[in-house]
């Protein structure tokens, strides 16, 4: 009786609707290489499935008459599911979701009761071979693929792809959905390694997170909120309706139209400019340098190619980085009657210049030059063209800390006339040999040194002897490539430069009409919509659905250049190819994006901003400030998971050290807090950038997600820890197994603090008398364990070894009725020993996000094989993600 | 003359050259010889998880609902009110019941039949309304909602119950200024734009498959509904002037001030005719968020007190919400019933109903739903009373009633068995 809840799957009943059955279908229980390995134990005969009736009455059809027969169909019909007519394989196979859930309920022992004969452990595994044999082939008859479906952008995707589509200097709008502000460059995926210290604001808890360059007068959409146990980016919840129209067609006006579009915008010289005026010298770019890996330099190398159109007395910065006497800067002009190359740098606490004389027309012959300048700790030397043409003795040690960039090709009034192209900073001096071979064309001079690059989108400019009209129509077709991420047709094509042509002959103003024509495409469905929605007329249709699918993926933006490329090219489909790709994205900053998407949901980690612990009953939670104005250590709080997250994903570690790790990223207050100290801080405590270090941990009750005073704050009420809801927390999350809606008729459980000190009970004892003869045994022997494991923690995440009464904690259980454990560190033990359930569950939750849809019963086989192959290199987060690029299900082509 | 009494109370200082909009555009209706009658308006107002149900109603025997705790604020509008007990709606077990409560109230969509999404959905009462009537005003309907919570933990189902279809959510609105950029922006054509894109689109869909073309409904539908609303509003504001009313600020307001803003902004739709259909929701459903109700002086979650109502003191705050919310409900019929038009009220000619898709937040039940129907639906309404319905008559029925008054024909709405019985005068 008081397991129905678990058995009465919706299917059983007869209906199926979606959101339920994904509830029921995948809660994967069986570790498939210890069963291939018991199907070699077990060799054929009656237990080896095979399609005949015979077979199955006397292997699993034996077992289920026996231990399961007579409550579900012989004598009672229990969760209305009936299993007598089942006599043969292919009975079972025309029925995959019971399948599904006989896997379930057997393999997590939830079946048959505890109160009731249970066969052996053989027996039980030798039922979950059968059973999920024969789930494949039953699922051979369906189709296998859900296909995607066209969706719009949520509002994170549509800033990205914005910002990106023109290289914007700054962000499109400023939203909350980003929820870690990184203050000082720590998130450098391409290094492999986290930095000791991440200076970092909480945008949703904090203040003074607001002051960030974007555009003026943009208004965001409204956020678009998760699906239930899911995430912000699903298909079936990103309609299209007249408000968000109305809100997508403002925006493609106001983003182009922002006061201040143009100077932020880094692809303007190539979509925007009178090709029969003078170029903007805006639009060079920027190269940021990091602090940390630059304090370890010995000196400066500043190195760039430059072409000059124009050679006067006024200084044009080649690249510079303007900070007071900090500022270090490689430029040509003239001052005290030298005119040539000029570098700058702060050393020994002051500025040093260093002019080297250079004939003016020498630069100027229209031909390509090389220029350096090089401080190796003791001299200052300039070259031109790989040759030295000056040299000073400078004593003292370079400035390197500071943060801001390095402009390319302007500062002030400075700008360049000409062209510049590959500019690159290195942390040192390099010698002369060196600097003849960069200047020679050898593009892997001193790599090692290298902090920090920049280049030319495009080559020569060739279109100004060009009629305005054909200049137009070649930017409109390559603009039209990356916003609608393929070639746009003909017809397509036609559209938009005939819209062009029109505005352009009426107005006769080209910036203005080619800004029409980006609205335009700003609001078409080929730019909003995504899935499927490559050109079908081209060759590649695929490879251009893939090669966006895949940027949404792992960039939650459009494509760049060398995906469409790739694409164009029909070698993105090519698995070496592809994982090439994937590993090139994956150390691209852009990837935060997928760190700043993909962990907070999946951690459903926004619950922490409204938990409120009772101001009064529990002020120390409350810091800064007064009765009136004060801030939640929940602030510094939600920081720590999502910086481990971060970990994980750039140190490509397991995905095991989500549960239980060696290190984690705390802040001061938080040290103190876990250690029982509730440090103040005056109200004017600095915000904005909180210094997180990593710390070592050896104590096995922290580290990892779970245990973070994050979580445990987020599952607890006002006045006491929810061990219910951390127990439904810990099955959604990290099982991926959501627990059933509740019944209706909940009754008050009367377990407040007084209640329970009056009753001299602990919650558990409570809610054992409470639920002992309720129909809700059923449920919370599943769940209510998993909470309880962390009841050692009290509703701020500190520990507690006794409640406040004194009574002591027990937080001893039993996971998946297999792992016995008597604290917290044997519940981390216990997950673990369950890790390719764990790794499947997290599986499935990245190739929801991965495809922006529901998991439906046949994605299960899918969702096996990725961690399967994750398993061979031990769940490693990065190689899990690869995994599941590459499998079939994500880079699947159309159906036709 | 009357009609300059509305007027001014909305427009401020016009001029006589001025017409009533609902006289205007009747007039351009002369399909029905009947004496023209003023447009009727149709709003839904949603209060989750029910409300304390002895403090809402006064008993079998009592006609006396106006001195129930919860209700009296709608004294003011005493006569002009009407309560229905005994409607119920099928609560499919299995399901989240909360996440019924709210996507599931305006359709009742059939509750036995295959589902398109996880719960039982269709398009909502209020489309159904505004497909037939829209023509009338330049804005088809509007769709408020008084959730502010930051943290969106919650899912869609939650916080919206105006549904374009299953799946298809009816964008709400909740920022009082993006409400009134709306209502009163002066229309400046961008039809060269829309043109292009309807353009792109349609040669987009066809090489689409047919598994994506709802999507592209969706995207079309919108476009040409932003076009038509910008459109008429020109129209609209060449003959009208706009309202008097400054664009909201960002200046924090209190729970009650905010609600207050956005049931203003509700009224001068209806009195302007800039759209007869509207729904409101006061809070979402469920959601565990404490909320702040600076008026009452206290931030409690108000889905965590009706799951305590037995505790006396959880009982009394959860009475003071209640009430606060038919208070500020009882403010936007005062209002209406404050603006003259023709013979009657703007109130006199709407049918504004306050309700809720729980009939007790306790033990989450779905029979004997609070509902209150406001307005005499242009005298078809007998109000003033309490209207007892036999026990667990489906609420459908009044949706059916509802939009049969507004027109649309319908004879049957999903598990209706029929219009609500002594509904109408």
């Amino acid at each position: 009786m008081s397991h129905s809840c678990s058995f009465s799957s919706p299917v059983a009943t007869g209906r199926s609707p979606a959101g339920r059955l994904q509830k029921c279908n995948f809660r994967a229980v069986i570790r498939i290489i210890v069963l291939l390995s018991l199907a070699i134990s077990f060799p054929g005969r009656a237990l080896e499935p095979s399609a005949s009736a015979s077979n199955f009455s006397m292997g699993v059809g034996a077992l289920l008459e026996q231990h399961c027969h007579d409550c579900h169909g012989r004598e009672k019909t229990k969760g209305k599911v009936d299993l007598t007519p089942y006599k043969s394989w292919e009975d079972l196979e025309k029925n995959p979701e019971l399948i599904e859930n006989l896997i379930e309920v057997i393999g997590k022992n939830e079946m048959p009761p505890e109160d009731s004969k249970q066969p052996t452990a053989t027996q039980r595994e030798a039922m979950l071979l059968g059973l999920e044999k024969a789930f494949k082939s039953a699922m051979t008859h369906r189709q296998s693929v859900t296909p995607l479906r066209l969706r719009r952008m949520n509002r994170f995707e549509y800033g990205n792809a914005v910002r990106d589509l023109f290289d914007l200097k700054s962000w499109v709008y400023s939203i909350n959905d980003r929820i870690i502000r990184d203050h000082n460059n720590y998130f450098r995926p391409e290094t492999g390694k986290m930095p000791k210290v991440a200076r970092v604001g909480n945008r949703i808890m904090g203040l003074q997170q607001l002051l960030e360059n974007r555009l003026l007068g943009v208004m965001a959409f409204p956020k678009d909120p998760p699906a239930e146990n899911g995430f912000n980016n699903r298909g079936d919840h990103l309609s299209m309706t007249p408000v968000l129209m109305e809100a997508f067609l403002e925006l493609s006006r106001s983003v182009v139209n922002a006061d201040n579009f143009d100077k932020n915008c880094q692809t303007w010289n190539d979509l925007f400019q009178d090709p029969s005026k003078d170029p903007l010298p805006v639009g060079f770019g920027s190269i940021m340098v990091d602090n940390s890996v630059v304090t370890s330099s010995t000196g400066l190398t500043l190195s760039a190619w430059i072409r000059p159109s124009k050679t006067t007395e006024k200084w044009q910065t080649i690249v510079r980085r303007e900070d007071s006497w900090k500022r270090q800067l490689l430029a040509m002009g003239g001052t005290d009657g030298t005119w040539g190359i000029w570098m700058g740098a702060g050393i020994g606490g002051s500025y040093v210049e260093f002019g080297a004389s250079v004939e003016p027309k020498v630069l100027r012959d229209g031909k390509w030059h090389h220029v350096a300048g090089t401080f190796d700790g003791s001299q200052m030397t300039i070259y031109v063209d790989g040759k030295q043409v000056g040299a000073k003795k400078v004593t003292g040690s370079l400035y390197t800390r500071s943060l801001k960039p390095m402009e390319i090709g302007s500062s002030g009034d400075e700008p360049f006339h000409g062209d510049l192209n590959d500019v690159r900073v290195f942390r040192s001096g390099l010698g002369k040999p060196e600097i003849e071979k960069i200047a020679a064309g050898d593009q892997n001079v001193a790599l090692k040194e290298l902090v920090g690059s920049w280049k030319r989108a495009e080559e020569v400019r060739t279109e100004r002897k060009q009629p305005v009209e054909k200049v137009a129509h070649e930017r409109i077709r390559k603009f039209l490539l990356r916003a609608f991420r393929s070639p746009p047709d003909a017809a397509t094509l036609r559209l938009y430069t005939g819209y062009f042509d029109r505005k352009y002959k009426a107005t006769g103003d080209f910036t203005m009409s080619m800004k029409d024509v980006v609205s335009g495409a700003l609001a078409s469905p080929r730019f909003i919509m995504v899935h499927d929605e490559a050109n079908r007329s081209s060759p590649n249709y695929d490879a251009y659905n893939l090669a966006t699918r895949l940027s949404f993926f792992l960039w939650s933006s459009i494509p760049d250049d060398e995906l469409l490329a790739l694409a164009g090219e029909g070698k993105l489909e090519d698995p070496e190819v592809l994982a090439g790709q994937v590993d090139r994205m994956l150390n691209d900053r852009r990837v935060k994006n997928f760190c700043d998407s993909f962990a907070p949901q999946w951690l459903k980690i926004n619950n922490l901003v409204s938990a409120s612990p009772d101001f009064k009953a529990h002020r120390e939670y409350y810091f800064g400030g007064d009765d009136k104005i004060s801030y939640k250590r929940g602030m510094h709080m939600m920081l720590e998971p999502l910086l481990n997250f971060e970990t994980v994903f750039i140190e490509n570690r397991p995905i095991m050290e989500l549960i239980d790790s060696d290190f984690t990223y705390r802040s001061h207050l938080l040290s103190e807090w876990y250690q029982g100290r509730a440090a103040t801080y005056p109200i004017n405590v600095n915000l904005r950038d909180i210094e997180f270090t990593r710390t070592p941990v050896s104590d096995r009750r922290y580290g990892g997600v779970i245990t973070t005073g994050a979580v445990m704050v987020m599952t607890s009420g006002p006045f006491r820890s929810l061990p219910i809801t951390r127990g439904s927390w810990v099955s959604s999350v990290i099982f991926n197994d959501p627990p059933e809606p509740p019944p209706d008729d909940i009754p008050d459980l009367k377990a407040d603090d007084s209640t329970l000190e009056k009753e001299g009970l602990t919650v558990r004892q409570k809610l054992k008398q409470h639920s002992e003869d309720s129909q809700c045994a059923g449920c919370h022997n599943k769940i209510d364990p998993l909470g309880f494991a962390l009841e050692n923690f009290d509703l701020l995440g500190r520990w507690r070894d006794n409640y406040r009464t004194g009574l002591k904690v027990d937080a001893s259980g039993t996971l998946f009725g297999k792992h016995d454990f008597k604290d917290v560190v044997g519940f981390k033990d216990a997950v673990l020993a369950e890790r390719d359930l764990f790794a499947k569950a997290f599986v499935k939750h990245l190739l929801s996000f991965g495809l922006g849809r529901e998991m439906t019963l046949a994605d299960r086989i899918a969702v096996d094989e990725i961690a399967r192959a994750g398993s061979e290199d031990d769940y490693k987060l990065r190689n899990l993600i690869k995994h599941t690029v590459l499998h079939p299900i994500f880079s699947q082509r159309r159906q036709r | 003359m009357k009609q300059m009494d509305r007027r001014k109370f909305l427009f401020g200082a016009g001029g006589s050259m001025m017409a009533l909009p609902w006289l205007e555009l009747h007039a351009e209706e002369p399909s029905t010889r009947k004496v023209k009658e003023p447009s009727l308006r149709f709003a839904s107002f949603y209060s989750p998880m029910g409300f304390v149900r002895d403090h809402f109603f006064p008993g079998e025997d009592s006609d006396d609902f106006l001195s129930m705790p919860t209700l009296k604020p709608l004294q003011s509008v005493a006569d002009k009110v009407t309560l229905i007990t005994g409607l119920y709606r099928v609560n499919v077990r299995g399901i989240d019941v909360h996440n019924q409560c709210s996507s599931c109230y305006l359709s009742s969509a059939n509750p036995y039949g295959e589902l398109k999404s996880p719960y039982p959905m269709d398009r909502t009462l209020d489309h159904l309304i505004a497909d037939k009537v829209s023509h009338r005003t330049p804005i088809r309907s509007l769709e408020l909602n008084c959730n502010t919570f930051k943290d969106l933990r919650e899912s869609i189902y939650l916080d919206n119950i105006s549904w374009y279809g299953p799946e298809h959510v009816a964008t709400s609105m909740k920022d009082p200024r993006k409400v009134y950029r709306r209502l009163f922006r002066t229309g400046k054509s961008e039809k060269d734009i829309t043109d292009l894109i309807l353009e792109d689109a349609a040669n987009f869909e066809r090489a689409l498959g047919r598994e994506d073309k709802d999507k592209m409904d969706e995207y079309f539908t919108s476009v040409r509904e932003v076009e038509k609303q910008i459109e008429k509003l020109t129209k609209h504001y060449a003959m009208y002037e706009r309202a008097d009313m400054k664009e909201p600020d960002d200046v924090p307001m209190t729970r009650g001030e905010y609600i207050r803003m956005m049931g203003k902004l509700l009224v001068l739709a209806f009195q302007g005719d800039l759209t007869h259909v509207a729904t409101f929701m006061l809070a979402p459903e469920r959601w565990g968020t404490p909320q702040r109700f600076h008026e009452l002086n206290f931030t409690k979650s108000h889905h965590g007190l009706t799951h305590s109502q037995g505790r006396d003191d959880v009982k009394r705050a959860l009475v003071q919400v209640d009430r606060f919310y038919v208070e500020l409900f009882a403010e936007v019929l005062e209002q209406l019933d404050a603006i003259q038009e023709g013979e009657g009220t703007l109130l006199d000619h709407s049918m504004i109903t306050l309700g809720s898709g729980l009939g007790d937040g306790k033990d989450h039940t779905m029979d004997e739903l609070p509902i209150i129907v406001a307005g005499s639906a242009n005298g078809k309404i007998k109000t003033g009373r309490v209207l007892n319905c036999s026990e667990k008559t489906p609420l459908a029925n009044l949706w059916l009633s509802q939009a049969q008054l507004m027109g649309t024909g319908m004879q049957k709405f999903a598990d209706s068995t029929g219009p609500l019985k002594g509904l109408l005068a």
